[in-house]
């Protein structure tokens, strides 16, 4: 008996990959009670560069780790991810109202085949802190967001 | 004569694939307080008898309110040693002392002075905009000591991190 068995191995290539771009540093400062008591945005924080010339494909974003000082407990979610704007025409299930960052997968956006000839699309966020307030202890906190483009 | 046979077995993987990017950041978040007082305004008056040997007391006489997301601690202090005379005639030897505040909810008075008393601690505020308040009872004793007249005292209420 042959047994032919066939696994296609992908990986990140020129063409099709996902480019997290950042756009200023994402640090929040805390140190009013204005800033406690409200939200803080950083403007164009981030983009994602999407290319997906094999097939379509979906974005998802997730709190990935957080790192805090003792005495915290983690409230509900308070880091969201807010689109602002793309030059996508090849978009679909985008999500433009904030998205609030927890450890499991939040779907962003899904993006259609890519003609062969395009180049990647630009997806512009802004980053919102909304602080849970007096919970929110002194000292440095670090966070990290996973972006993931999943392919059928 | 023998056959061979030949199977062909095509066997699909299904799998997503799967590509991904970070990014990284930081909160940097300082000892953040605030206290606001309401009340205050009105002024105890000493008609009686009874009001020279026993003192007025006027419960609930300033509301705080604190925002804090560390522990707290309100000091409150009187400005000057003594009152200052506001109208003719009136003593200007009546020391700070013959004023005490307690909290209304508990705790016994205590006497000002320009050192400051320990009115009140807490624990942070936690997940509230609104913060947490208490009420301030205060006591005027002054006794037979003073001319009668009218008088005025600064009191500064300091919140800190404990």
């Amino acid at each position: 008996m042959l047994l032919l068995l066939c696994i296609n191995a992908h990986s990140q290539n020129q063409s099709n990959y996902i480019q997290i771009n950042l756009n200023s540093t994402l640090n929040f400062l805390i140190t009013s009670p204005n800033n406690i008591e409200s939200d803080q945005t950083i403007q164009n924080a981030l983009t994602i560069q999407v290319m997906s010339k094999a097939s379509n494909c979906s974005i998802y974003a997730r709190l990935n780790n957080l790192t805090y000082p003792s005495g915290f407990t983690v409230p509900s979610p308070f880091l969201k991810i807010d689109w602002t704007n793309d030059n996508s025409n090849k978009d679909y299930n985008l999500i433009t109202a904030p998205i609030a960052l927890n450890s499991t997968d939040q779907l962003l956006f899904s993006q259609k085949k890519m003609p062969s000839a395009s180049n990647y699309y630009s997806y512009y966020y802004n980053l919102i802190l909304s602080p849970p307030t007096y919970a929110l202890v002194p000292g440095s906190y670090s966070f990290n967001i996973l972006f993931t483009m999943t392919q059928p | 004569m023998s056959i061979l046979v030949l199977f062909f077995s095509a066997t699909t993987v299904v799998a997503q694939y799967s590509f991904s990017g970070n990014a990284n950041g930081t909160i940097s978040v300082s000892a953040i307080q605030s206290i606001s007082i309401i009340g205050g305004t009105t002024i105890p008056s000493l008609s009686s008898l009874d009001d020279y040997f026993n003192g007025v007391v006027m419960s609930n006489y300033v509301t705080a309110t604190i925002k804090s997301n560390v522990s707290w601690v309100v000091v409150v202090q009187a400005q000057n040693n003594y009152f200052t005379a506001m109208s003719s005639g009136a003593s200007t030897n009546m020391p700070a002392s013959v004023l005490s505040l307690k909290t209304s909810s508990s705790g016994t008075y205590l006497s000002l002075n320009t050192n400051g008393i320990n009115l009140k601690t807490g624990n942070k505020t936690g997940n509230s905009i609104s913060g947490t308040n208490f009420n301030v009872d205060m006591k005027f004793n002054p006794g037979f000591n003073f001319k009668g007249g009218i008088y005025s005292i600064a009191l500064l209420y300091t919140l800190t991190p404990q």
